[in-house]
């Protein structure tokens, strides 16, 4: 009885677990266009060409007005039942897990593996990124300030929810109470947005961008011509075929096609898969691995994910 | 003007709108405390006070069925209730959330020295202003709880 009680206890929860869609990870960081006007920035030369970069870690070290609003920001996010990942603490990890990876080392003297995707991975990242912008303005005795909040979906690069403008003008109040004031009037504007684009979600599927690739060492491309389920077709027209039987509503757009790359842009995919469990890219791209790894492909795939959003297959070996 | 006013509360549409007058005006007078909105809102009645009574009723419809878009800056301009057709697929609860006396009150506040602009309409009509505070962070979860809104990133 009690064997039964508990059996009955693990699929309940079983069933809880697995109906909770993936919850996609939100920061707040502050905009490039803010950090280079306040002068924080580091110049990155990139093969010849000097790139200009955000320099967070320095902008949150001197400037007590942005991380009161992050802070703020964060607060009432938290508040209304969605806590965010703090921009700060996540630079800190990144620099923690850095030096930790470089001094572990096993009882025989072996060390962490860790190859340069592996590092270029360890970034502070998120699903969603809200972009701050605040500007003070300064009209004779009276300030302002002019604020703005975009929240980003970092895989499609699409704008999914926003809020902006300029509080009223004042003779004395200061800069930090000017912006909490503007955080306080646009953060629910904003949320019932990104609840707009949540909705979508549920309804369409979550959008993600999918990419096929060839290793140079492999011997077909997407070119190659294949008999499927009686029809001759060539690779990446088969690959097009699983895309649109796997997406809601057969909902993506095909932006390249070549026989080296295909680009698969707002690629909706189920937020569970046919089991009931919360789907993600690595889940969703895995049945297409499967099936290119049997006859008549006989193809190893290689799957490289970006996050929540981005999933790359690669063909060839793994 | 004031026949301009008058003319736009017709007694058919009185009769239409149910617990509250859809075209009263409103307007933003700023941010107050966290989760508080500071509305200037009007209300039609036959004597100012139950004038000013309907007035309080007509800002928190404002907040929850049409954000407020006039005025100055710092209220949501964005409803709290988006969904088209939903005060009348949860007319239920609404019907008893804005009776007289109802559970709208709590939400609710007089602000300043309860002061009000009072302007007659008509031979038997007044039409009076008062700013009043909403609370609309509370509000929101009011009707989270009641299941008319979701709650924020609900289902994940």
């Amino acid at each position: 009885m009690r064997n039964l009680l508990l059996l009955v206890t693990f699929i309940l929860f079983s069933f809880s677990a697995f109906s909770q869609a993936k919850k996609p990870t939100i920061m707040v960081v502050p905009s490039d266009n803010w950090c280079i006007k306040n002068g924080y920035t580091q110049m990155y030369d990139e093969m010849g060409t000097m790139k200009t970069l955000p320099d967070y870690k320095m902008a949150l070290q001197n400037e007590t007005d942005l991380l009161m609003t992050i802070s703020k920001i964060n607060t009432m996010m938290a508040d209304r039942g969605f806590p965010l990942v703090n921009l700060e603490t996540a630079l800190k990890n990144i620099e923690q897990e850095g030096a930790e990876i470089a001094m572990l080392g096993s009882k025989s003297g072996g060390s962490i593996t860790e190859s340069p995707i592996d590092v270029l991975q360890r970034t502070a990242n998120a699903d969603i990124i809200m972009q701050l912008t605040y500007v003070v303005n300064q009209n004779g005795p009276q300030r302002s300030v002019t604020f703005m909040l975009q929240g980003l979906d970092a895989y499609t690069g699409k704008q999914i929810a926003g809020a902006q403008g300029t509080g009223n003008p004042s003779f004395a109040t200061e800069t930090p109470v000017l912006l909490e004031e503007a955080v306080l009037a646009h953060i629910d504007d904003f949320n019932s947005r990104l609840q707009d684009h949540f909705n979508d979600l549920f309804e369409n599927g979550r959008e993600i961008a999918f990419q096929t690739r060839i290793f140079d060492t492999s011997m077909v491309d997407f070119e190659e011509e294949f008999d499927y389920n009686g029809e001759d077709l060539e690779l990446g027209e088969i690959i097009e075929d699983w895309v649109f039987d796997n997406t809601v509503q057969g909902r993506f757009s095909t932006s390249t096609y070549t026989e080296n790359v295909i680009r698969f842009d707002q690629v909706r995919i189920p937020l569970y898969d046919e089991r009931g469990r919360a789907n993600d890219t690595r889940r969703w791209i895995r049945d297409l691995r499967s099936m290119l790894g049997k006859p008549p492909f006989s193809q190893e795939c290689k799957i490289y994910t970006r996050g929540l959003g981005e999933v790359w297959l690669i063909v060839g070996e793994k | 003007m004031f026949s301009v006013s008058v003319s736009a509360q017709t007694r058919k549409q009185k009769k239409m709108a149910g617990y509250v007058m859809g075209n009263y005006e409103v307007e933003c007078m700023g941010t107050g405390m966290d989760g508080t909105q500071l509305i200037k809102v009007w209300g039609y009645g036959k004597k100012p006070d139950v004038a000013a009574y309907q007035a309080k009723k007509n800002a928190v419809h404002a907040v929850v069925f049409k954000g407020i878009n006039g005025g100055q800056p710092g209220c949501m301009m964005r409803p709290l209730v988006t969904k088209p057709g939903a005060e009348v697929q949860h007319s239920d609860y609404f019907n008893t959330f804005f009776a007289d006396g109802g559970h709208y009150l709590n939400f609710v506040s007089q602000t300043g020295d309860g002061t009000m602009d009072r302007v007659k309409v008509g031979g038997k009509q007044y039409k009076v202003g008062i700013v009043v505070a909403v609370k609309h962070a509370d509000l929101r979860r009011e009707l989270e709880a009641a299941g008319i809104i979701q709650k924020l990133g609900q289902g994940f």
